[in-house]
């Protein structure tokens, strides 16, 4: 059996037989699944060679960390992925496991840093917005070169200043923060060079230690004499040239900030090195105020009420300051039922140039000066606010008092103060004018009273005021006199003048009519001038016709010639 | 007409078949022709419309493996890249098909968890074993249920398309969200190879010849 057979059995033998075209590709669906399998192994390759280190970060908190979103970004740059977040061993940190890229494969040493980076809003600046939205994510700075390593731990604030910023940094001692905070300005001739870094109690409570971080070129300009200031907030001073407000800056004002300067009367020094330790004084004027190391303590009972003097109130010597009020206590003796004050004092001799030689030692040179009349006494420093300070001055009327001496302290006596010595003059007053003769005034006064009436009354005095009378009726007359007949006279003269000169004007005008070139003058000068002129020409024509016919004058003037 | 044994005993009792006629019908114009006997060599063309004729699918067998092989390969990278990057407010999520299951599932849209999981990771995995299945069985000139295999055939070449959903739904997603920081969509990587496995499916299921199960079947009686 064929297959035409078939086709005749089964009654289609007119089916027609194809066209028959060679064949011509093969195979070419197998392209397809080639390709598949080339993007798939591209896609493999890449994922394997690309895939950079796992690193692992040890943080406090994981606060607004999220495995598998968190990025890690350098420069803004992400360089890696947390992938998953897990609590240590003793539940004290928390290990954050990241996939960085290959990249920085070379830049994870043990130098390098991480922290978080989340909205930040601190001592005047706004760190960090963009975490509002994006969710924090982790900051990082290479660091130095160094041992690699895989395992980090975060630092749990941002630095505050970008690592690789140029510049120094030094740390400032203060006796207490003041406003100032992590970020806060710092100030060279007003104009912001860096900012408070990090700050921290010394180890014994004493003091504050302040970081500070001074961008270039500004660190250069820190030396060894340079004086730092607690810039922040207002200044405000009031001396004789009236009310004085000092600020660094309207931010200083608001968010504190420190502020140096090398002051002109010492010698700037060397440049300071990085991490040189200054003292932080609490405000400008103390930086301009020399530093007296050495003191010496004195005491003085006051009597009166000591309402008004504080501590550090001056201490001064004829207006000069020499020191100032450390303490000012009530004491109560319960054996004498009396109440002290002791005023503790610290007077430092510094401040006071000395001439000449001496062997006696600071005891007996206050012996001796209180021997002199050395005395203290309370004065009120401003009316206004009731300030006192101490005045120390010599009283050579003083009565004479001995050195007693308070514990360790040398005792100086007082003598009472201003306000006790006004009510003092005040009753000295009242009591002297007691002491006045009032009758004896009285009797006095009448007397000369009467003597004035006498003198009012007499002759001699009513003659006087005659004559007087008459003299000035004379003056009286006579200037009447002057009145009518000079002063006519003067009238007459000055009118007759006034015509002269409304001639001697009207003379000048006319003169000037006939001299200007409108005048008639001019015009007739002129006129003539032309006359003249056509009678020469007149005259040259005549010549001219009798120089050609001289027969003319014979026979006179002829026809013309043709 | 009775149930389907009938119809199976009915279609077993006439084996009468273009491929026993020794013709091939036309798919185009429906004209019958001759079967070449050269066939596997040669291209005949319809001698009505010059349309391509071929007695069964050519090459079926081998350009349906290559592309459900293809379809298999691309499926890994559809299903581990991320399809779609969602930023909002800033924060930008990169999900992959399955986690954007989970993600509807854990906020409780679970119908929604349900159509995406069908559609996009229930029938392209379908659709690939079944078409290897298929393949294998016809392979192996298997004569079991070739009624209930041809229906799979069916169903798999009527489905494919409903893949799509979740590419269109990203691009709908990608030209109407755009607003920068704050809401953005993108699509990712993982969209791409996800389409190249419909469309290859699709062409997998379109290239195989479901006559060739039946081809078993005439040639063991």
């Amino acid at each position: 059996m064929t297959d035409s057979d078939q086709n005749t059995a089964s009654g289609l033998e007119n089916v027609p037989r194809p066209v028959i075209r060679p064949p011509k590709r093969l195979g070419l669906v197998w392209l397809i699944p080639l390709v598949a399998a080339l993007v798939g192994a591209w896609l493999a390759v890449k994922a394997i060679t690309e895939s950079g280190p796992t690193i692992r970060i040890a943080f406090h908190t994981a606060e607004g960390l999220e495995a598998g979103k968190t990025k890690i970004k350098f420069k803004d740059v992400e360089i890696g992925r947390v992938e998953s977040i897990r609590l240590g061993k003793d539940l004290g940190k928390v290990t954050v496991t990241a996939k960085m890229v290959k990249d920085i494969e070379g830049y994870l040493t043990e130098n390098t840093r991480f922290w978080v980076v989340r909205a930040r809003v601190a001592a005047g600046q706004v760190s960090g917005l963009g975490t509002l939205f994006s969710g924090a994510y982790i900051g990082m700075y290479p660091g130095q070169p160094g041992k690699k390593a895989n395992d980090f731990v975060g630092l749990e604030t941002p630095p505050a200043v970008a690592m690789d910023t140029p510049g120094g940094y030094f740390n400032l001692r203060a006796d207490r923060l003041g406003s100032l905070d992590i970020g806060s300005p710092v100030y060279y001739r007003q104009i912001r060079v860096g900012q408070v870094v990090s700050y921290r109690m010394t180890d014994d409570g004493s003091a504050v230690d302040i970081r500070i971080f001074v961008n270039e070129p500004h660190n250069e300009r820190v030396f060894e004499n340079t004086r730092f200031w607690d810039a922040s907030g207002l200044n405000v001073s009031m001396g004789a040239d009236g009310v004085k407000l000092n600020t660094e800056s309207v931010m200083a004002l608001l968010i504190g900030g420190i502020a140096y300067e090398t002051p002109d009367n010492l010698k700037p020094g060397t440049v300071a090195g990085e991490d040189r330790t200054f003292i932080l004084y609490s405000n400008k004027d103390q930086i301009d105020q020399p530093q007296y190391g050495l003191r010496y303590y004195v005491v003085a009972y006051f009597d009166e009420t000591v309402r008004g003097l504080k501590k550090r109130a001056p201490v001064e010597f004829s207006g000069i300051k020499v020191g100032e009020v450390v303490s000012v206590r009530l004491e109560f003796d319960q054996k004498d039922l009396e109440f002290r004050i002791p005023v503790l004092m610290a007077i430092e001799p510094d401040r006071i140039d000395l001439k000449g030689e001496s062997n006696s030692d600071s005891e007996n040179m206050v012996a001796k000066l209180i021997a002199k009349g050395l005395r203290a006494q309370l004065r009120t420093g401003s009316l206004l606010t009731g300030q006192l300070f101490v005045h120390l001055s010599m009283f050579p009327d003083a009565p004479p008092k001995e050195v007693a001496r308070n514990g360790a302290f040398p005792v100086i006596p007082t003598v009472p103060g201003s306000t006790e010595e006004i009510t003092a003059s005040i009753a000295k007053f009242a009591s002297g004018l007691e002491k006045v003769p009032v009758e004896q005034i009285g009797r006095d006064l009448s007397q000369s009273l009467k003597s004035i009436n006498a003198l009012a009354s007499s002759k001699d005095l009513a003659e006087a005021i005659r004559s007087l009378r008459r003299s000035l009726d004379q003056i009286s007359h006579f200037s009447a006199g002057l009145n009518r007949e000079t002063a006519p006279r003067i009238h007459l003269a000055l009118e007759q003048l006034n015509r002269t000169l409304a001639e001697a004007e009207r003379t000048m005008t006319a003169t000037e009519h006939l001299v200007s070139g409108s005048g008639p003058l001019t015009y007739e000068l002129q006129e003539l001038m032309k006359e003249l002129a056509k009678a020469a020409q007149a005259i040259s024509i005549l010549a001219d016709y009798l120089e050609r016919h001289p027969e003319a004058l014979v026979f006179g003037k002829g026809d013309p010639q043709p | 007409m009775g149930t389907l044994d009938d119809r199976y005993i009915e279609t077993a009792l006439l084996p009468l078949t273009a491929d026993k006629a020794g013709v091939v019908g036309c798919h185009t114009c429906g004209l019958l022709s001759r079967r070449h006997s050269e066939e596997e060599h040669a291209h005949p063309l319809c001698p009505r419309c010059g349309a391509r004729l071929h007695h069964r699918k050519p090459n079926s067998l081998a350009r349906t493996w290559a592309l459900v092989i293809a379809a298999l390969m691309l499926y890994i990278p559809a299903n581990v890249l991320p399809v779609m990057y969602t930023t909002y407010l800033g924060k930008t999520k990169a999900d992959t098909i399955l986690s954007g299951v989970f993600y509807f599932i854990s906020s409780g849209s679970w119908h929604l968890a349900l159509i995406i999981f069908v559609a996009s990771v229930v029938v392209p995995a379908l659709k690939l074993v079944v078409l290897s299945y298929l393949l294998i069985s016809v392979q192996l000139r298997s004569d079991r249920h070739p009624q209930e295999r041809t229906r799979l055939y069916r169903i798999t070449e009527a489905i494919g398309r409903w893949s799509m959903v979740d590419i269109y739904a990203v691009t709908i997603m990608v030209a109407l969200l755009n607003l920068g920081r704050f809401a953005d969509v993108d699509a990712g990587m993982g969209a791409v190879f996800f389409g190249a496995v419909v469309v290859i499916t699709m062409f997998a299921a379109n290239s195989f010849d479901p006559r060739m199960i039946w081809d078993a079947m005439e040639k063991r009686q």
